[in-house]
């Protein structure tokens, strides 16, 4: 750009100094900024002030209000959709993982194995119930015949109450617990105590 | 050049509101499917326990399950006791007034011991309750076992010792006078086992707490030993 028009479009030199062969260039320069003018007076969409005003601060702005203001103000956040669906999977995944973990049986983590015996000689089946198993009954195992019968539990520590139930329908107390608690319908369930090892956790 | 400033129509705008709004409603949906599966099936389990009954009495047990007021512990608890009624074949109405007990216990459990509550501990601190402990034993042996498996290691010990005929209050400074010892939670659940040794040796339920206490020897120095370790084992044939 010659520097007269410049000089010119800088309000700096009057129109009428210019040397003619400029005269159409800066009647088109004219034109343009007008235009341009008209379209920031009647075409800028409402929320392009408030969003220039937003991220306009103050320069004593405290560092709270900055950082609301920037907690506040929107954000662009370009994600490209193969990580984000791989990232709600994963998501998904966790949510659900301890749901499923309750249905599958206990986890891995801080199990442990308890071996539970009765005996039965006279009972043609022996099952355990107890609020480790949502009081479900779980039948035990008499492999040689000799009237012991036993079940092998996976429990997570925490104090369970049982029962065994002798051919379906005969609730007996586990003669050989450690531990008894009234269940408050006349009957004694056996405790079974299973807490970390050590002196706290 | 001063007037340099031109009004761009940035139409990506409304598509990036969308695409926040989308993500704001797909994280609200995972929290509620999250919260809503463990209610629904605990939902589904006490249906099912409720089946087992008559509908004005399965109405009347439901009532009582899911009334907002047991907000301080967990529901579950409740849920579990009427599935052991159920599969026990106990009638409604005793079932009911086993829950009201149950359910002032474990309320009774949530006030004891406040936030440091959970589900082991409440069930343990509710079944002490049930056996006639004064509340200021049991927020004493609380207060003295502060981590959470000892807290319910110190509760089933002191609920097997009432059990066993040892007097609450000497339970109690049995169990006080282990907590300064740091013991393992196993030797701390040990120790009604150990006081039913001596019963059996002849002594009464006071003294062979006593007996415990006396075998337990002095406090350890701090960073030191185990409950055991100053233990002689009782005789094991009658004096």
């Amino acid at each position: 750009m010659r520097e007269e028009l410049q000089k010119y479009l800088d309000g700096e030199l009057p129109a009428e100094l210019l040397p003619a062969e400029l005269q159409q260039e800066a009647a088109a320069w004219d034109a343009l900024i007008e235009d341009v003018r008209r379209t920031a007076a009647s075409g800028a969409p409402a929320w392009l002030e408030a969003r220039i005003l937003s991220a306009v601060r103050a320069p004593d702005d405290p560092r709270w209000r900055r950082w609301l203001g920037w907690l506040t103000s929107p954000r662009t956040i370009r994600v490209a959709p193969a990580p984000a669906v791989a990232v709600l999977a994963l998501l998904a995944a966790a949510l659900a993982l301890p749901w499923i973990g309750r249905s599958a049986g206990p986890a891995e983590d801080g199990t442990v194995y308890v071996q539970l015996f009765l005996e039965a000689p006279a009972a043609s089946s022996v099952a355990i119930a107890g609020d480790f198993s949502r009081w479900d009954p779980i039948e035990l195992e008499d492999q040689d015949g000799d009237g012991v019968w036993s079940a092998r539990l996976a429990v997570r520590p925490g104090v369970y109450e049982y029962m065994f139930v002798l051919d379906g329908s005969r609730w007996v107390t586990d003669p050989h617990a450690e531990r008894y608690s009234d269940d408050g319908f006349g009957n004694r369930n056996a405790v079974l105590a299973i807490l970390p090892e050590g002196t706290g956790t | 050049m001063r007037v340099r400033s031109r009004a761009i129509p940035n139409r990506s705008i409304p598509r990036r509101r969308r695409a926040r709004w989308l993500a704001c409603a797909c994280a609200l949906i995972c929290l509620a499917v999250a919260s809503a599966r463990p209610l629904a099936a605990q939902d589904g389990e006490l249906g099912e326990a409720l089946s087992a009954y008559a509908s004005a009495d399965a109405a009347r047990l439901e009532a009582f399950v899911l009334q907002p007021r047991w907000e301080g512990f967990p529901t579950e608890l409740l849920v579990e006791r009427t599935a052991e009624g159920a599969v026990k074949g106990v009638e409604a109405s005793v079932l009911l007034a086993a829950l009201e007990d149950y359910a002032a216990r474990l309320d009774q459990s949530h006030r004891i011991l406040g936030k440091r509550a959970t589900r082991t501990s409440l069930k343990a601190t509710a079944d002490v309750l049930g056996r006639e402990v004064p509340e200021d034993i049991v927020r004493t042996v609380a207060a003295a076992n502060p981590k959470d498996a000892q807290l319910t290691a110190a509760m089933v010990a002191l609920g097997d010792l009432v059990a066993a005929g040892v007097p609450p209050r000497e339970a109690e400074e049995l169990l006080l006078d282990a907590a300064t010892r740091r013991p393992d939670n196993e030797e701390v659940l040990r120790l009604p086992a150990r006081v039913r040794r001596w019963i059996r040796q002849g002594y009464q339920p006071t003294d062979a707490a006593a007996e415990v206490r006396r075998t337990m020897g002095p406090p350890p120095r701090p960073g030191g030993g185990m409950l055991d370790r100053y233990t002689k084992p009782p005789p094991d044939r009658p004096f």
